[in-house]
């Protein structure tokens, strides 16, 4: 009994002992191999309630879904990437609010966030007095430089300048710019006139509606009596419902006029009336429909994950890549530490669903692909122009000096009492 | 074996063969090893060298054809800028032949096949070699699906510009690759310059093979639908270009295609042919295209194939005579009764001893690995820096040959406008004004013409304009001097004579005595070409300030206190961060001799020779070892050169420290594992359990102690919030920079007065409180104004102090107090006893409006390396701690109040000087006094267990409730001693104690309950044998935790 005993103590003994050394011996291993020990939190910041959301979880799951990816292949210098969700609530105070909130108390590496440029302006400040890294995934307005922003969506000549002239060339010359109330719309109608006057061409109006109002008919009204070739629409979020049902109820069709659009893409689409949309245009870096093998493997990755009946679109690719890119520069870094993660961004390239993009080092915004698509039956885009390759951003439209350009924004910042969008009257 | 060489003569005969074949082989066997050992070694530091090397060149080339793009597209541009330009799109018949004159001054520096300019609407209206093409639209054919129009449509829809791909073209017909700039007047679009490039020009960007030896190889390449396809020649193959696909794909991706793809990376791979390379493969983010760098493997191993061959040899030699010596040997070795026996000690029980073996084997490679990155970490982690700073100093020089070539841009293009007779005499001034605004690098023009040459009103005429903050400033030099003759100075006018006497010219800067600005220059002569003779008529010269050279060299600031500067062929600062070096005129030769510094002499004489630099040297006062480059910039004769200390970038020691840790522990299971494999354990015998414990808590005693003696030497941390001054360039650079603010800011410059203490004696009545006996003295120069009080303070100190010396040199005035003060110390007793004592010794001007600044007086030091503890007496005893540590450093203060005083406000930034002074615990005290009881309390603890029995169980748990008393009164004292918030690190050791009594109590009231259990019989025993190895392992732990 007792030479059993023993026997069954010295086995285990040896075996405890054989654990303790296999994984002190790997834990030195990846200690030497990697300078933190800790998993990689990092934060995603986007509206998941209010007027923006619409747009916005969408690219929340793009997010995850990039997150989940380099997860599945191993995370990044051996650990996983933890995302911490926060919520933006589609108000601009507090996007700045959760942003600190993330860096202070989560202490994330890096943010993943933010749709509207109001948003983006509100946690400038945050990412650079923390000096922590934001992705931003949309297409803006410009006029913008920050060494803690990267910026994956389009630079205004990556989208808005190609635009306008594309209708130009195809459309038509006189334009009714509509859009939200906010500083997007408003750099971007003020870039589209200087690139409309560029070419001859004619502004017969311009309209602005609160971001996520459903008062639309005295635009429509406007958009009648002015007649113009095309329309140029800013709008963003759930308002572009209503903009074209009313549109549509005038007797507006993209026969008569088409509407170019610069904040409707695939996942918009679904909410909207797809039928009546057939021929309108839209302006991306990045439409579904692309037929290269990485965009084809994206989406089936996408439609595995949540669902055969969910569509991408150009924010969301861009929402993608940008993980992908900063996994790729941490594990350059061999850290997650802003500086030594930014230093490897610059011209870092990835290959992208959209084409190979990279990271413009004095700009920091990224070399994008330019395509103008339109609007087909299944809520899907046929390409009708592709630069064909990636083009440099320029943060700065070359109409003007880039102070003056700052003075422009600082106007419309003291116009709109210290807010990036107009107040609103209650 | 000797029992078997004395049976028969005949047996001994063939054991001694056999024993000398098993020497032999044995010897052959450890030669092997050696070899062996020798071989990877080389191998792997060869291969880990070139691979560094291969993507050194990689981003190098990589580099190289950006810039080489950069360059086009940036004439192209100041092409496109000008107004001719423009001009020559809209109205070509009346323009176009300006522009062709304007593109003949650019023939020699872009190198073209052609050039277009090409309207809005598509229509072409210039080139000059395709005459067909003019008036044809882009857009329809024979152009509609060439790069040109492709090109033109994307440069002219983003308003950016383009590089197209590199392409066998439909109307060339041969590779060709254009770059296209949109043109706007007044805003409006008007059209395009496109340029088609020259591949030739370009292959020689690439084909540069210096530093590949003779396999190396570089291939160029873009991604293609079906892989890649080679768009450049090879070093071994001419006619590759657009001739040799590569079918590839993602799941057989060759290193092109990853190239292609965006990827980047290093590694050995092998081609089909079976032969292996070391390869480095880059994305050319601009271009879109992949770089791959080869070179054979066999060539870097060249040295080492004879020993790898040897190596196949003795293999086969081990191998022969380990066959003869089995054969002859088999009998003699199964009669070896005490080998069998070390085989049955060694596999007592097979699977166990397997694992423990395999145990074993992992701890040591685990041993073996932490203890080379140990060694090689801090020699990689420097190497890593000074690679990134070669790519960092080639990409500032481009940075700065590209600023220059801005300026002489702008200096020929005026000068060649003045030749041609295209700039009119009244049209300068809206020239030079124009110049200016659309180029904010310039600081001014000057266009200075001959005697009689401007016109026979004017012997002399200069107009200089120059940049103010909002306007432009117009100075005629000829009212004000003479620029034709040499100035009192020798250097104000050089600009026009070194021009007119060697043509284009770049003057040193020189602070110029019209502006009060240290301006530099570049300057070339304009001719006048009217008649037959070419003969100079006067000087284009530029202006330029020297903040832009300064954000451009900023970048390359290494470290703490490491720096970049820029050297004239003198050896005269152009650029340094301490910008009286450059005001007082400074040279190196200079700095050389003041500091007695070899290094900056051989700087000095290479910039002299315009060639490249690098060494390193050991700085004595400071113990520093630093190290120093030197890159030239060729077109000015200039030389970049970078100093920075090689401990500032080498791995912190914190980390190295922990290295340490766990090369103790591993050693620890290491030893443990091995005692484990080598004593016999048998379970009827207990002294072998007793010889393994005893074992244990040896090994275990002495791992704790030498972690104990390592963590004794680390050095304390640092205080965040603190700029700690440690030699007189970190000391400059603070004053240089606070400077810079206050001026920034528009408020008074700081006063600096040079302070120093010298410590007598220092007594601590409680731990919290210094008394402190010392000298401090300051040194007023002829600057310090003579309101500024000359008197000092210690604030937070109560202070008595006398002067006791004042003097007077050629330079200053010296005051010398002799002060007792009482100060107040912050204490951190967490890791009692292996906590240090901070003093901190704030020093003052009793002057608190003027922005006072009291500065270190270094000069007043031997040495100031904060480990020789440099303004403290060799004499000074503090009982109970020793001086490891003194230095100065800078405090900003916050005092949020004015103090009563308005003027207190006008200066935002104040820092105190701090003297600090660490003292380290002396260990023995703090072990006799707490340790030794301690122990004590646990070898009784030990005493009464051993002897607990089911009789004397009551008498025992009375006497462990008398240790617990012992051990509360024990503890009592060291908190009443110590006070902390947290948990002292020996406080860890009393609660080991407390729980072992805990356990020891409940212990004796099972064995009253469970007398007869032989489980907690066997149990007992156990626990008594392995008592001081927990013990102990429970401490070490501890400790490593604590420390880690």
């Amino acid at each position: 009994m007792a030479r059993s005993y023993y026997k069954i103590k010295k086995s285990a003994l040896i075996i405890l002992l054989l654990i303790v050394g296999i994984m002190i011996t790997i834990t030195a291993w990846l200690f030497m191999r990697a300078p933190f020990r800790s998993a990689l939190k990092v934060g995603i910041l986007h509206s998941l309630t209010g007027t923006m959301a619409i747009s916005e979880k969408n690219v929340v799951d793009a997010t995850l879904l990039a997150i989940k990816t380099i997860n599945k292949q191993g995370g990044i210098l051996g650990k996983k990437i933890v995302p911490i969700l926060a919520d933006g609530k589609s108000d601009w105070p507090t996007f700045a609010k959760e942003a600190e909130r993330l860096i202070t108390q989560e202490h994330v590496h890096v943010i993943f966030g933010c749709w509207t440029s109001a948003s983006r302006k509100e946690v400038k400040p945050i990412i650079e007095q923390y000096q922590c890294l934001l992705f931003y995934p949309v297409q803006y307005e410009g006029l913008e430089q920050s060494p803690y922003i990267i910026y994956t969506g389009a630079a205004p000549n990556q989208q808005i300048i190609p635009a306008v002239n594309w209708c130009f060339d195809h459309l038509g010359s006189s334009f009714f710019l509509v859009g939200s109330d906010y500083v997007f719309p408003r750099t971007a109608h003020e870039i589209m006139k200087y690139t409309i006057a560029s070419r001859n061409g004619t502004t017969v109006g311009e309209a602005y509606i609160e971001l996520g109002s459903s008062n639309v008919q005295p635009i429509i009204d406007q958009i009648i009596e002015k007649k113009p070739a095309v329309i140029l629409n800013t709008i963003n979020g759930d308002s572009n419902i209503h903009f074209f049902k009313a549109l549509r109820a005038a007797g507006i069709t993209p026969e008569k006029i088409p509407c170019m659009s610069f904040s409707v893409a695939e996942p918009e689409l679904t909410q909207l009336h797809v039928e009546s949309m057939i021929g309108d245009y839209a302006t991306w870096n990045y439409f579904q429909s692309i037929t290269r093998p990485t965009n084809e493997q994206f989406v089936q990755r996408f439609k595995t994950e949540y669902g055969q009946h969910r569509v991408v679109g150009d924010p969301m690719e861009a929402a993608y890549f940008g993980v992908h890119l900063w996994a790729r520069a941490v594990e350059r870094a061999q850290s997650a530490q802003t500086p030594l993660v930014l230093k490897q961004l610059d011209n870092l390239a990835y290959n992208a669903p959209e084409a190979i993009v990279h990271i413009d080092p004095e700009t920091h915004h990224t070399w994008k692909a330019i395509r103008v698509g339109k609007i087909k039956s299944d809520g899907q885009f046929t390409i009708v122009w592709d630069s064909g390759k990636a083009v440099q951003p320029l943060p700065y439209p070359i109409y003007k000096h880039k102070a003056a350009w700052q003075q422009f924004l600082d106007q419309l910042y003291k116009q709109w009492e210290g807010q990036w969008s107009k107040p609103i009257i209650k | 074996m000797g029992r078997s060489m004395v049976k028969t003569n005949n047996k001994i005969r063939y054991s001694w063969i056999g024993f000398t074949i098993g020497l032999t082989c044995a010897f052959s066997t450890l030669l092997l090893l050696l070899g062996y050992g020798y071989y990877w070694y080389q191998y792997t530091t060869a291969i880990a060298k070139t691979t560094h090397h291969i993507e050194h060149i990689a981003l190098k080339r990589s580099y190289d054809i950006e810039i080489f793009f950069q360059h086009y597209i940036k004439i192209l541009h100041a092409i496109a800028k000008k107004d001719v330009t423009a001009r020559a799109l809209v109205a070509p018949d009346d323009h176009i032949q300006l522009f062709s004159d304007v593109l003949a001054s650019y023939e020699d520096t872009l190198n073209y096949k052609d050039i277009f300019l090409i309207q809005s609407n598509g229509s072409i209206v210039y080139t000059i070699k395709n005459k067909d093409l003019l008036n044809q639209r882009v857009y329809e054919e024979p152009l509609k699906h060439s790069i040109i129009a492709d090109s033109f449509q994307r440069s002219i829809m983003s308003l950016t510009p383009d590089i197209s791909p590199f392409t066998v073209d439909t109307y060339f017909n041969e590779p060709a690759l254009v770059i296209c700039i949109p043109i706007l007047q007044d805003n409006h679009v008007v059209g395009a310059l496109m340029m088609q490039m020259d591949p030739a020009h370009f292959y020689t960007v690439v084909r540069n093979y210096q530093e590949l030896g003779n396999s190396g190889e570089i291939t160029l390449g873009r991604g293609i639908e079906q892989g890649t396809l080679l768009i450049a020649p090879t070093r071994h193959v001419s006619n590759t270009a657009f001739k040799l696909q590569e079918r590839a794909d993602d799941r057989n991706p060759t290193l092109l295609y990853r190239a292609t793809r965006g990827e980047q990376g290093s590694g050995i791979y092998r081609t089909k042919e079976r032969v292996s390379y070391i390869a480095a493969w880059r994305y050319i983010p601009q271009t879109g295209w992949g770089l791959v760098v080869t070179i054979s493997i066999s060539e870097i191993l060249g040295h080492l194939s004879f020993l790898y061959e040897g190596l196949l040899w003795l293999i086969l030699i081990v191998l022969c005579l380990t066959t003869v010596f089995v054969i002859y040997m088999r009998t003699t070795l199964l009669q070896i009764s005490h080998l069998k026996e070390l085989f049955h000690i060694l596999y007592q029980s097979r699977t166990t001893r397997i694992s423990l073996s395999i145990l074993w084997a992992f701890l040591i490679m685990g041993l073996i690995a932490i203890v080379y990155r140990y060694y090689t970490l801090p020699y990689r982690t420097i190497q890593d820096v000074k690679r990134d700073l070669t790519v960092s100093m080639s990409k500032t020089k481009e940075n700065i040959a590209q600023y220059q070539y801005r300026i002489a841009q702008v200096g020929s293009a005026i000068a060649d406008d003045l030749n041609n007779g295209r700039l009119k005499k009244e049209d300068l001034f809206i020239r030079m004004n124009r110049d200016l605004e659309e180029n904010p690098s310039l600081f001014g023009i000057i266009i200075a013409y001959e005697p009689q040459q401007f016109d026979a009103a004017h012997n002399l005429y200069a107009p200089f304009v120059t940049r103010t903050d909002h306007s432009r400033k117009i100075y005629q030099l000829e009212n004000i001097y003479n620029y034709t003759q040499p100035d009192q100075s020798g250097y104000q006018t050089k600009w026009y004579r070194n021009a007119l006497k060697k043509g284009p010219v770049w003057i040193d800067p020189y602070v110029d005595m019209l502006t009060r600005k240290r301006l530099g220059f570049f300057a070339v002569p304009f001719y006048d070409n009217s008649g037959n003779q070419h003969k100079p008529i006067g000087v284009v010269a530029i202006a330029y300030e020297l903040h832009d050279l300064r954000a451009l060299v900023s970048t390359l600031n290494i470290g703490q206190t490491g720096y970049a500067f820029i050297l004239s062929d003198k050896g005269l600062f152009i650029e340094h961060p301490l910008e009286s070096y450059i005001d007082q005129g400074k040279t190196i030769f200079d700095i050389s001799q003041q500091t007695a510094n070899d290094i900056l002499q051989k700087m000095g004489q290479h910039a002299a020779l315009n060639r490249p630099f690098r060494g390193s040297y050991f700085d004595p006062k400071t113990s520093q070892k630093l190290h120093a480059r030197l890159e030239p910039i060729t077109s000015t004769r200039w030389s970049l050169g970078v100093l920075f200390v090689e401990q500032e970038v080498s791995i912190s020691p914190k980390i190295l420290f922990r290295y340490q840790l766990w090369i103790l522990l591993l050693i620890v299971l290491i030893s443990l594992v091995t005692i484990a494999l080598f004593v016999r354990i048998e379970n009827n015998n207990p002294r072998a359990y007793k010889n393994f414990a005893f074992f244990m808590t040896i090994m275990l005693m002495v791992a704790q102690i030498v972690t104990w003696y390592r963590i004794a030497q680390s050095n304390p941390d640092e205080t965040a919030g603190e700029i700690k001054i440690v030699d007189s360039i970190g000391l400059d650079k603070f004053f240089d920079n606070t400077t810079n603010k206050a001026v920034s800011k528009n408020e008074p410059k700081p006063i600096a007065i040079p302070t120093g203490i010298f410590i007598n004696a220092i007594r601590l009545p409680e731990l919290n409180r210094a008394a402190i006996q010392a000298y401090v003295w300051q040194r007023y120069d002829a600057s310090i104004p003579k309101k500024t009080a000359r008197d000092i303070q210690l604030p937070g100190a109560s202070i008595d102090k006398e002067i006791i010396y004042q003097s007077k040199d050629a330079d200053a005035q010296i005051i010398g107090w002799k002060v007792h003060a009482m100060i107040t110390q912050k204490t951190n007793f967490t890791f009692f006893p292996f906590d240090d004592i901070r003093i901190k010794i704030p020093i003052a001007s009793t002057d608190i409006i003027d922005n006072v600044l009291l500065m270190p007086d270094l000069s007043g030091y031997q040495y100031i390396n904060p480990k020789l503890v440099p303004g403290v007496s060799p004499e000074l005893y503090v009982p109970g701690f020793n001086a490891v540590q003194s230095f100065f450093a800078f405090e900003k203060i916050r005092p949020q109040t004015n103090f009563g005083l308005k003027e207190y406000t006008a200066v935002s930034d104040r820092f105190q000087l701090n003297y600090i002074l660490i003292l380290s615990r002396n260990l023995i005290n703090a072990f006799v006094v707490y340790l030794v009881p301690l122990l004590i309390i646990l070898f009784s603890l030990f005493a009464l267990f051993l002897f607990t029995n089911q009789q004397n169980v009551l008498p025992i748990v009375t006497s462990y409730t008398g240790l617990l008393f012992a051990l509360v009164l024990l503890h009592q004292t060291l908190r009443n001693s110590y006070p902390a918030e947290r948990i002292l690190y020996i406080e860890y050791f009393f609660f080991f104690v407390y729980i072992s009594i805990l356990l020891m109590v409940l212990h004796s009231l099972f064995l009253k309950m469970y007398s007869n259990s032989q489980f907690f019989w066997y149990f007992t025993a156990t626990l008594r044998i392995f008592f001081w190895p927990l013990q102990l392992l429970s401490w070490f732990i501890t400790t490593i935790i604590v420390f880690y």
